[in-house]
């Protein structure tokens, strides 16, 4: 069987979430399909080449351990930038979303820097922060999921798209009703549950993947 | 005592005598009624005792019955909350569940605590020791990350600075040097010192407490519970006090293992569970049990409610086990492996608010780990069924062996059918009551249910 490969960053330390089970689910697509799928963690120090996956995927971690986790990230800004805007495919859940902005800003209002290849930063507030089941619209059709953070993401530019519109729950923050951001082959969500429970969305991807692999890496 | 503190303990003890003589019943509702009569009737209620907290995510009420049952061999008045009721107003019913103890016995509690209730125990009362057990996350939605979790902790231990520390040495998050209290520390042995390995990915709390790098072990027992070090700034394991040196044979339904030349054996299974009988032993001997005093103890056969437990199910031997967080349920599929028989396996999946209201955490399971050659059949069930099926078809169980049951009564239905002489089921909390109260209305299970 052909291999479908994955970069898992920090796999070890943004691992809260349960968002595991979206790669454990693109993994059960691929089978199906007849692709073997191998998974990569990228952790604190580790070399990292984007070009060498179909898939860079990063999920949600303890907001220590992202703290931890942003400043290692860093390291990898030229090679995410040029893979995304070669519009290559990348899943980002909350803090694995949040790393794509410009900054976030913790509760203890400590700015720490991200790696600004999408307009938008987030605000932490613990005091609101934002748990429950969630339903919004996509592109792909419809998305049931869990969201649980207490950073509030906020678009700096107008022609940034969201991936999802809220129809229940609160997504990017309490007031704009949207989840997520969507550029070229990048998903960014709050979603967990996992995402990609819903298979609607885990069938596209799987099929990008294969895409992917096909043309780049074949 | 207060007027007032009096009429609520009089409020309480005859709530508690309604409920328990009449309709035989334990709650905690006379707690909850003598507590928001008076906030200060815990108070006067533990006043004369000495009290052992233990605390922790996984293995407080294991923890708890053991260290009770240890020191039972020695002390005739023991106070405890046997029946997971962790939080205040429980505690406050265990209490005044209390019958009358003579003037100059010694007064002991061992009393399970909720992690976000400690440090309001002991506003109430000075504990002489704490054991902490472990800290993983559970239910985030409730709790939320566990620095949170140990700071909650924290909090209450602060409060009592001469209590004793019985500490799981083999946790890093209990880096607790800056704590003036006395501590002694039980894990498991490690043998090899050049041994360099790493957590699996899907655990947390692999952080160095004191440099942030990522830790490192000489031995791991499970998750991220080990002879652990720093490669980058030397934090390391403590010295340990109590050590288990070998598990000598591991059974779905049983443990043995030797803890410093002395061979135990406890009727449940689990390398989690091992840890729960180390922390009673430990608190046995600083507490100047003897050995033999602590064997005795654990040899009795009693089974801890829900947990994990037995019943005959039309001679058919059904196993119930509570699941509620990713650590907790690895421990219990890894504990599965053990079996050298074929089985049923069902899976019962609620989100109620005292599951959790989230379900993502069954995706960090290692259902694919699972023996499937030895599973005859895998049912789902629960609110959530949808939820858990998908996991374990994720996980590639063969889908002819795959079925599930939306409604309670047809779960319970197929698992009679079942012609597996074994059967396993794990359930969240709620499904557990569920299932339970179901069985208990069959007449499949005689003792009374606690609330």
């Amino acid at each position: 069987m052909p291999t479908i490969k994955i970069a898992y960053l920090y796999e070890d330390l943004m691992n809260t979430y349960g968002d595991a089970g979206d790669v454990k689910i693109l993994r059960h697509f691929l089978k199906q399909k007849n692709y073997a799928c191998s998974v990569q963690n990228v952790s604190l120090g580790d070399d990292f080449n984007a070009f060498d996956y179909d898939l860079v995927f990063c999920g949600g971690g303890q907001d220590f351990e992202q703290t931890v986790v942003a400043k290692d990230f860093l390291r990898h800004r030229q090679t995410l930038t040029d893979y995304i805007e070669d519009d290559r495919l990348y899943l980002g859940i909350c803090g694995g979303y949040q790393f794509l902005g410009s900054y976030y800003q913790t509760s203890k209002n400590d700015r720490i820097e991200c790696l600004n290849i999408l307009p938008f930063h987030t605000i932490f507030n613990p005091q609101k922060r934002m748990i429950g089941d969630t339903r919004c619209t996509t592109a792909y059709g419809e998305v049931k999921a869990f969201e649980n953070h207490s950073g509030q993401t906020f678009f700096d530019d107008n022609n940034l798209q969201p991936f999802g519109k809220m129809i229940e729950g609160y997504g990017n923050n309490p007031e704009d009703g949207v989840d997520g951001v969507a550029y070229k082959s990048v998903i960014c969500s709050y979603s967990h549950g996992p995402l990609l429970k819903n298979t609607n969305v885990a069938m596209v991807l799987a099929d990008k993947m294969i895409a992917n692999y096909l043309k780049y890496r074949v | 005592m207060s007027l007032k503190s009096r009429l609520a303990v009089i409020l309480g003890r005859t709530t508690y005598k309604i409920l328990h003589d009449i309709f035989h019943r334990g709650s905690s509702l006379p707690g909850k009624l003598a507590y928001q009569f008076d906030p200060q009737v815990l108070k006067e209620l533990s006043r004369d005792y000495q009290v052992i907290i233990v605390t922790g995510t996984n293995g407080k009420t294991l923890t708890t019955s053991l260290t009770t049952k240890v020191l039972q061999q020695k002390y005739d008045h023991i106070l405890t909350n046997p029946t997971g009721s962790n939080m205040v107003q429980g505690i406050t019913s265990a209490f005044l569940a209390q019958k009358k103890v003579p003037k100059k016995a010694t007064r002991l509690a061992v009393l399970e605590v909720d992690e976000a209730n400690v440090e309001t125990i002991c506003q109430a009362m000075t504990p002489s020791a704490f054991v902490l057990t472990n800290i993983f996350r559970d239910q985030m939605d409730r709790y939320g990350e566990i620095y949170t979790t140990l700071n909650k902790i924290l909090a209450g231990v602060k409060l009592a600075p001469q209590a004793k520390l019985m500490v799981n040495g083999d946790a890093a998050i209990f880096d607790l040097q800056d704590l003036p209290n006395p501590k002694v520390y039980y894990g498991f042995q490690s043998d090899d010192q050049d041994a360099d390995l790493r957590a699996n990915f899907n655990v947390d709390g692999v952080l160095c407490p004191n440099c942030q790098n990522i830790i490192h072990y000489h031995m791991i027992t499970y998750a991220n519970l080990g002879d652990y070090f720093c490669p980058h700034c030397g934090f390391k394991r403590p010295n340990l006090d109590y050590q288990v040196t070998s598990i000598n044979k591991l059974t779905p339904s049983t443990s043995q293992f030797t803890i410093d030349q002395n061979d135990l054996t406890i009727n449940i299974g689990g390398t989690y569970n091992i840890y729960n009988a180390l922390a009673a032993y430990t608190v046995g001997r600083e507490l100047s049990l003897n050995t033999a005093q602590i064997m005795r103890a654990f040899a009795q056969n009693e089974q801890v409610f829900g947990r994990q437990e037995v019943i005959d199910l039309d001679g058919k031997q059904l196993t119930i086990i509570l699941v509620k967080n990713p650590v907790g349920l690895n421990e219990v599929l890894a504990t599965l492996k053990h079996d050298s028989k074929n089985y049923a396996l069902g899976f019962a999946l609620n989100a109620n608010y005292a599951d959790g209201i989230d379900t993502s955490w069954i995706w960090d399971g290692d259902f694919e780990h699972l023996p499937f050659q030895k599973i005859d059949r895998v049912i789902t069930g629960g609110e959530r069924w949808q939820d858990i099926n998908f996991r374990f078809k994720v996980a590639e169980m063969p889908p002819d062996k795959l079925s599930h049951q939306a409604d309670l009564d047809d779960f319970l239905a197929e698992l009679q059918q079942q012609s597996s002489p074994k059967i396993y089921v794990l359930a969240t909390y709620t499904a557990m009551l569920q299932l339970r109260k179901k069985l208990t209305d069959k007449g499949y299970i005689k003792q009374k249910t606690l609330a």
